[in-house]
């Protein structure tokens, strides 16, 4: 029995390689993984090689510069390729790798003791200044006009407080749901769309404001 | 309204990492694997050595054990005296487990188990997977 059903695993695999070859289709993460978990390393060159820019990219909008980028980016694989075999496979690799990345970014900032909040935020990240708003409105055409320029935009994102960047950059930047970016960053699902809903009326005011 | 941030964050600007950074990561993980599986092998060559040791020694005591107890001359009274033994097999068994010197024999054996499995682990410290940091991400 032991034997028919290794034979079978083996036939079942062959015929996975021959299709993906066929079809030309990248292995998922998930198979990646469990490549590197059975002895080949390449498996884990090409997990390095498929997230390496967006981690970067993130760390990047985080810390604002190469050197701290680069530090973040090494330190979240490094960590990743420790803790792998804690690394449940039914949850987003994605998600997991992100919330490593987060981690190292902010302790990083913490060191350099750069985690500033906005003057108008509390410790909980209440903010006096955007809570008359009910709730964020679609930008109005004229304002999303106002952000044309990259450097404009980005200048807009370093003004927010580092919980709500953090959460945007997640959402639209990394495409991740929401469930996912409050596994990354460790906090409730509402806390999450809190950060997420004062980002946006934080930048609509931004915009918002007269051009000095 | 999702749209419209979506095209917002479209026009932040293209970030990409160092030319280097990947393989400055690999090798950096390729340089803490080596690290690691030397202090596995160093680990395991000198738990083998010390536990060669201590199944060397645990088996001469055992056999001191063996001796001082008498269990030795007890279990030979089965060849010598067959028919008292099997009158009184109970107690006879009695005095065997009684005798033996059972806390050297698990020392002894614990010893000789602690051995196998660290010569086991040392040629699998030595193997365990090789890096090509340089290599283009594999396609099936």
């Amino acid at each position: 029995m032991k034997l028919y059903l290794s034979l079978r695993a083996s036939r079942v695999d062959i015929c996975t390689r021959v299709a993906y070859s066929s079809l030309h289709m990248e292995p998922t993460d998930a198979q990646l993984i469990a490549a590197y978990r059975s002895g080949d390393d390449a498996a884990l060159n090409a997990l390095v090689h498929r997230y390496l820019p967006l981690v970067y990219r993130f760390a990047y909008r985080l810390t604002g510069n190469v050197q701290d980028a680069e530090d973040v980016a090494q330190a979240t694989f490094v960590k990743a390729w420790r803790y792998l075999k804690r690394y449940r496979s039914d949850a987003s690799f994605k998600a997991w790798l992100f919330s490593i990345a987060r981690n190292c970014a902010f302790d990083l900032l913490r060191k350099r003791r750069d985690i500033t909040f906005s003057s108008f935020e509390s410790a909980d990240g209440d903010n006096a200044l955007v809570d008359s708003v009910v709730d964020a409105e679609p930008l109005p055409d004229e304002l999303v006009a106002r952000a044309q320029d990259a450097d404009a935009l980005e200048a807009i994102l370093n003004q927010l407080p580092l919980s709500q960047r953090t959460v945007l950059l997640l959402r639209y930047q990394e495409q991740l749901t929401f469930e996912e970016i409050s596994k990354v960053v460790g906090q409730p699902l509402n806390t999450v769309k809190s950060h997420h809903r004062r980002g946006l009326i934080a930048i609509r005011k931004i915009l918002s404001a007269p051009k000095s | 309204m999702q749209d419209q941030y979506d095209s917002l964050f479209s026009r932040l600007r293209e970030i990409h990492p160092p030319a280097q950074l990947a393989s400055g990561v690999l090798m950096r993980i390729q340089t803490l694997q080596q690290r690691s599986r030397r202090r596995r092998f160093m680990v395991s060559v000198v738990a083998a050595w010390v536990s060669a040791l201590g199944a060397i020694s645990a088996s001469g005591l055992l056999v001191v054990e063996l001796l001082r107890s008498g269990f030795g001359q007890y279990a030979s009274l089965v060849f010598s005296d067959g028919a008292a033994v099997l009158a009184a097999w109970q107690d006879y068994a009695t005095l065997l487990v009684e005798t033996f010197p059972w806390a050297s024999l698990t020392v002894a054996l614990a010893s000789v188990f602690a051995l196998i499995t660290s010569l086991r682990l040392i040629p699998h410290t030595l193997t365990n997977g090789r890096w090509t940091p340089m290599a283009n991400a594999p396609t099936l």
